[in-house]
């Protein structure tokens, strides 16, 4: 899976954005002209609810000997409770969350950067 | 130039927040947190280098003896404010985006790690398809507008570039 992860060149992204905002008919006249190109039925994404509970379940227990769970009555963000926060809806719960993370760009503090620091972007650039 | 064979990611907040709202709530995922989760898990399975801001960092941190956001953190690095990042992130704002997707944009430019070893990340992703659908729109002006900042620099800075902003669905369909 790494490898797949970092083997998509830059311009395969592109090119799949680019796919991405064609119309219904540019598609089909983009199949007509790369017949090749026809969507494996199998390509939507399929997420497993069940199993990423079972994966969570599993990831906790490796620390839950160490940390406790949160429960509903502990303190959380906005002055809220866990129960409270997550008994609001998703907008409410995105405000709270907006405005915990409302630092001016002037207030960060810049860090010391290496002069031999690796650059991910540059290698994506230029491949 | 350092080599690193991880590819980097930098966890936008909508990304950060269904993750957690995930561990807590398992047993209930929405959508969101389910496709949140699973790149989680993808990421970490890939030994992907995952980073979030320092300062979300700092805020989850308040929360950090409980085992949902101990496992979480334990999971990601913090990205710092880098040298430029400042300069960047307020030249980015004059592209349309709003404090936070220049922060977030400026950080994948122009942050470091704790041992300011790595300078950005290759992807940000994100659930917020305006940032994604400006960032396309108006991706080639900054591009430029980078290209002539980074000519006057020393290195890395010199070496920059603007990392790929996807969402989530897009990411895991690379990924799988």
């Amino acid at each position: 899976m790494a490898q797949r992860a970092v083997q998509v060149p830059h311009r395969v992204v592109q090119v799949a954005r680019l796919i991405q905002g064609l119309s219904p008919e540019e598609r089909e006249q983009l199949r007509a002209l790369v017949p090749g190109f026809q969507r494996p039925p199998g390509a939507k994404l399929v997420i497993d609810k069940g199993g990423l509970r079972d994966y969570i379940q599993q990831e906790l227990a490796k620390v839950g000997g160490e940390y406790p769970p949160l429960t509903e009555a502990d303190p959380f963000l906005g002055g809220l409770t866990v129960g409270e926060y997550f008994a609001l809806p998703d907008e409410d719960r995105e405000r709270i969350w907006d405005e915990e993370h409302a630092m001016d760009i002037e207030d960060f503090e810049e860090h010391d950067v290496k002069s031999n620091a690796y650059v991910p972007a540059r290698q994506k650039r230029r491949p | 130039m350092m080599l690193s064979p991880m590819p980097t990611y930098l966890l936008d907040k909508n990304v950060v927040r269904r993750v957690i709202g995930g561990l807590i709530h398992h047993d209930r995922l929405t959508d969101e947190e389910a496709t949140a989760i699973a790149l989680w898990r993808a990421l970490r399975e890939s030994r992907t280098r995952m980073f979030i801001s320092a300062e979300r960092a700092n805020i989850m941190g308040r929360f950090s003896t409980w085992r949902e956001i101990r496992l979480f953190l334990d999971t990601v690095e913090r990205m710092y404010a880098g040298k430029y990042f400042k300069r960047w992130a307020r030249r980015l704002r004059e592209y349309s985006f709003t404090r936070e997707d220049a922060k977030e944009l400026g950080l994948a430019t122009y942050g470091t790690a704790a041992a300011g070893e790595i300078l950005g990340v290759e992807v940000i992703v994100t659930f917020d398809r305006p940032l994604i659908n400006n960032y396309e729109a108006h991706r080639p002006a900054p591009e430029r507008r980078l290209q002539a900042m980074t000519a006057q620099l020393s290195l890395p800075f010199q070496n920059t570039g603007l990392p790929e902003v996807m969402h989530p669905v897009e990411s895991l369909l690379l990924l799988e």
